[in-house]
């Protein structure tokens, strides 16, 4: 991976509010509703401050939302941070491979929760600046 | 209060009191004064029966009998809010009916007759009850008197005696209605929040859905101009709010639109909806994690959140946490911001970070006080 490679990660139904207002009316509306939740870069307290991500070296956006519903979770679709971009929040990147081949992390571990959520905070900026890389139709 | 010409202290024809919070100040709304309307042609048509019932060989009334009586709001007083209505005629230069006109005495009586419909509703719990004493054709008086009340408040007849029975509240005036008509059904206000599913140009009717419930209303072209975005955005869930006048079955659902008021396009991340909707979410919501949401908990921040979220600040994206939280968030002036609400306790804490420089702010908030939500206030300014 280099500084460069996307690092995709699954968006929960629960964590984006609808997108797809099209009217003039709604322009407001639309960048605010785009919002994906921070929580979407929170890793869970069971990730043992681990959040998996798809290298995107290995899987491309539609590739990676096929791969993780196939085993039964559910996405709304795949947004993505750069490992420069986790670098830049001192968040270093682990190409792991593990449980699958191109699976990743970004790495929290050492940090409180009040600095995960701050940082979660900043990578869903850079991803919502980015935007949807893959959604399902 | 202007003064009826000839209007004599003691004269007080009917004298309703009024309880509730709107009436604390002793004022009376407006649209209150719709009810009162509805009880005048009420008591004019009863006291057309009662005479028919006491001259039944007469197929007419007596020349000007009931013509131009009307009920006249001669003072408002307080004790909540007492109102005098005096019994005035119109047609011989506004002059007060009193006991020894024959007007008086059937419009007397049916006072009497409406406050036993009333007393037999409040009382006595059997299904026909209303329906033994009252007539279909007062039905559509009673579906007004009581519309414009709120859940809070009730209609006594007689101020001096308002513990006779004789009351309406808003479920009072429902067992009335239900039992005089056919179906069991009643008229009354609607406010719903809804997605426009379908439209229908040939017979212009639009359809709407509240949950499973599905209803049809008439489409004019101003309304056309404004539905048209939420159909279009049905998939996206663009909720409507519309308020107006429609039909209630026998379990208090709303079967059909009778009139429009008033229709809104609401904001996409209007609070009420979004926490109607995580309130679905059930245990493992998350890939078997997440935990479902304190309902009391919702409805107590949603309850706050109305009454104390600042109006000039733009609404939050709501999330919901895999912990059973709600986790708000707004992107404001380069700054990302959050506020995670524990439920049911509503303790919050909030945090936000400037995305340039990276500068945190962090503070825990109550917002079950005022202060908690004015604290958010100035956070997000």
């Amino acid at each position: 991976m280099d500084e460069l490679t996307l690092l995709h990660r699954q968006v929960h139904p629960s964590f984006v509010l609808e997108n797809k207002i099209s009217t003039q009316v709604f322009e407001e509306a639309i960048q605010r509703s785009s919002q994906i939740a921070s929580s979407v870069f929170t890793p869970k307290s069971t990730d043992d401050g681990f959040l998996s991500v798809y290298n995107g070296e290995k899987h491309s956006a539609k590739d990676s939302y096929q791969h993780y519903v196939s085993q039964n979770f559910e996405s709304a679709g795949v947004v993505a941070v750069t490992k420069g971009e986790c670098g830049a929040l001192s968040l270093p990147c682990i190409d792991d491979n593990d449980p699958f081949d191109g699976h990743a992390s970004i790495d929290f571990k050492p940090l409180g929760n009040n600095a995960i959520k701050a940082k979660a905070k900043l990578l869903k900026n850079f991803a919502t600046n980015r935007g949807w890389q893959f959604q399902p139709s | 209060m202007s003064k009826v010409k000839g209007a004599k202290p003691n004269q007080s024809f009917f004298s309703p009191k009024l309880t509730g919070k709107r009436f604390d100040n002793h004022t009376v709304p407006v649209e209150i004064l719709d009810d009162f309307r509805a009880l005048q042609e009420l008591f004019t048509e009863i006291a057309k029966d009662l005479y028919f019932k006491d001259h039944p060989t007469r197929k007419r009334v007596p020349n000007g009998f009931t013509e131009g009586v009307t009920l006249s709001l001669s003072n408002i007083s307080e004790g909540s809010t007492i109102l005098d209505f005096l019994l005035v005629t119109t047609l011989t230069a506004h002059t007060v009916l009193g006991p020894s006109s024959n007007d008086y005495t059937y419009y007397e009586r049916a006072k009497e007759k409406v406050e036993e419909i009333v007393k037999t509703a409040v009382l006595d719990n059997s299904n026909n009850s209303v329906k033994t004493l009252g007539n279909a054709d007062y039905l559509k008086y009673f579906n007004r008197i009581g519309r414009n009340l709120k859940d809070d408040e009730t209609l006594f007849f007689n101020s001096q005696n308002p513990q006779n029975g004789a009351y309406i509240t808003r479920d009072v005036r429902q067992k009335i209605v239900k039992q005089l008509s056919e179906g069991n059904t009643y008229n009354d206000k609607f406010d719903i929040k809804a997605l426009v599913n379908s439209i229908d140009k040939s017979n212009n009717s639009f359809t709407v859905e509240v949950g499973s419930n599905k209803l049809t209303s008439e489409l004019g072209p101003k309304l056309f101009k404004t539905i048209i975005t939420p159909f279009s955005n049905y998939s996206t869930k663009t909720y409507v709010r519309i308020t107006g006048d429609g039909e209630y079955n026998n379990a208090d659902k709303l079967i059909a639109i009778t009139k429009i008021s008033d229709l809104d396009v609401l904001d996409p991340l209007d609070m009420s909806i979004r926490l109607a909707e995580l309130s679905k979410l059930k245990d493992g919501w998350y890939d078997s994690l997440g935990k479902s949401l304190s309902k009391k908990g919702l409805s107590l921040f949603e309850e706050l959140f109305l009454e104390h979220y600042n109006n000039e600040l733009p609404l939050p994206a709501t999330f919901p946490t895999i912990e059973g939280n709600l986790h708000l968030e707004w992107t404001i002036n380069g700054k990302e911001m959050s506020l995670e609400v524990h439920l049911p306790s509503i303790n919050a804490e909030f945090q936000s970070v400037e995305i340039k420089n990276l500068d945190v702010i962090e503070q825990q908030l109550d917002l079950r006080e005022k202060k908690g939500w004015e604290k958010l206030t100035k956070l997000l300014s």
